[in-house]
């Protein structure tokens, strides 16, 4: 075990391996200090045990189908990125390829509708399509068909100074006006169940007036994040480092009322102490490390302090972050469970470690 | 999709080498790197994209007496368990999110 905080020839070498501290300019003790030999001179040695791959933990925090909330504790940042990245790049989906306009005369460019049409997420499941490499001929295993056709058109008799949704037909086109057309009957038995659909009904598209006409068929594929963002699952993926806010020596009274309204997230809270009001740590989840409870710049919180008391403030708020324990979210776009995509991100992984084994036994 | 090719660029001594992963990039190459760092053997190992056009990725391994070939190997299968005891880990916590 690295020296804790008592050792007196190493005071801070726990810490430092443990923690990065988020000072007032810039963060301290960021690197990583896992290999094997760092610690080497202290007789030290930090190999991969059973006990560290068991020590391995994951709580989930919020399980809604499409919003998923983990901590994951005592794994190695770069495998926490791997998963991260593998949901955002890596993990298929199906989307709106190519599209044929038959005719535009709205005020939008082909280009930009057909960008904008590309992007609206789709209800399928990748697993029923084949990929289609370039090349490819195209068929009902690895395509889908849609069709849209929308005029607008005046509505007769109605007053002119009313809204455009009043006035018109089809003023607005959104993704519901997105239709599949079954090329055959065995994709559309394939797809029975659950026939391809935008995700969302009303994403908007465009804008017509009277007279203006949009008509296309359109190409969906499957495809991955890597190749283009349309196909990525997920609207956010990301972790972040645990949050904690340390109050080193107990905040008080005024001080502590201070603090409270300081902080832009609500972490703190107040409590009725022995002698006085004291300020708590309630909610260190909240905190976004924006480091205004430790500024002392100009405006700051502190300007309302006595000058002497100032100091004592600095020293009594330490902020750091575990180096060792990440809060992981995942917002999925609709077409997958967020809990679905990180256990496929991990099938992935595997996949890309038995790819590597193969070829080293070759 | 687009699957692995791995070249590997042997030095005179086989205790060192560059391993050339095509289609792959920071996702393989550093928890690869994580691993071998960790590695009794690896004297040396560290990893690289030389360019973001090229889907290449460069490991480099130094070794103090093992093979370079033979300790990324090793590598490879302790990254196998971490992550096949990780992906059971995050089963069991959905599955415990599920029932509370």
């Amino acid at each position: 075990m690295i020296p804790d905080s008592s050792s007196e020839n190493y005071p801070n070498l726990r810490y430092q391996h443990d923690k990065v501290q988020v000072n007032e300019d810039a963060p301290s003790f960021t690197m990583s200090m896992n290999d094997y030999a760092t610690y080497s001179n202290l007789g030290l040695l930090q190999p991969i045990t059973p006990d560290l791959i068991q020590a391995m933990a994951i709580r989930v925090l919020k399980n809604e189908q499409f919003d998923l909330l983990f901590d994951v504790a005592n794994v190695d940042l770069s495998i926490v990125n791997a998963i991260r990245r593998i949901i955002i790049a890596e993990i298929p989906t199906v989307a709106i390829e190519t599209v044929f306009m038959k005719n535009n005369t709205s005020v939008m460019p082909d280009e930009v509708l057909s960008h904008r049409i590309g992007l609206v997420p789709l209800k399928v499941n990748p697993d029923l399509l084949e990929y289609r490499n370039p090349g490819d001929p195209v068929t009902p295993e690895n395509t889908l068909a849609f069709t849209m056709h929308v005029q607008c058109t005046n509505k007769p008799g109605v007053d002119q100074d009313l809204t455009d949704k009043l006035k018109y037909n089809n003023s607005h086109v959104y993704s519901r006006d997105i239709k599949w057309v079954p090329q055959g009957q065995q994709q559309e038995e394939k797809f029975a169940h659950s026939p391809p659909v935008p995700v969302h009904d009303m994403i908007l598209l465009l804008q017509m007036r009277p007279n203006q006409v949009v008509s296309m068929d359109m190409h969906a594929v499957k495809g991955i994040g890597k190749t283009h963002a349309k196909f990525s699952p997920v609207a956010t993926a990301s972790y972040r480092l645990l949050p904690e806010i340390n109050l080193v020596r107990p905040i008080l009274g005024r001080t502590a009322e201070l603090l409270r309204a300081a902080c832009p997230l609500n972490v703190f809270d107040i409590e009725d102490g022995p002698e006085a009001k004291r300020c708590v740590v309630a909610r260190p989840r909240n905190c976004s490390m924006c480091r205004e409870c430790i500024r002392s710049g100009n405006g700051s919180w502190k300007d309302q302090l006595p000058e002497k008391d100032r100091e004592e403030v600095n020293k009594s708020i330490v902020l750091t972050r575990a180096k060792d324990y990440v809060i992981f979210s995942v917002e999925s776009t609709g077409i997958l469970d967020s809990s679905t995509l990180v256990l496929q991100a991990f099938d992935i992984f595997l996949q890309k470690i038995k790819q590597l084994n193969a070829a080293l036994s070759v | 999709m687009s699957t692995l090719k791995l070249q590997i660029v042997q030095d005179s001594d086989e205790k060192n080498a560059t391993f050339i992963f095509e289609n792959e990039d920071h996702t393989l190459g550093n928890p690869l790197r994580y691993v071998l760092s960790k590695h009794p053997d690896v004297s040396f190992v560290g990893y690289s994209v030389p360019h973001p056009y090229e889907e290449k990725m460069h490991l480099r391994i130094q070794t103090k007496s093992k093979p370079a070939r033979d300790v990324l190997k090793e590598a490879t299968n302790t990254l196998e368990e971490m992550m096949t005891t990780l992906k059971g880990k995050m089963e069991d916590a959905l599955r415990e999110a599920e029932i509370s």
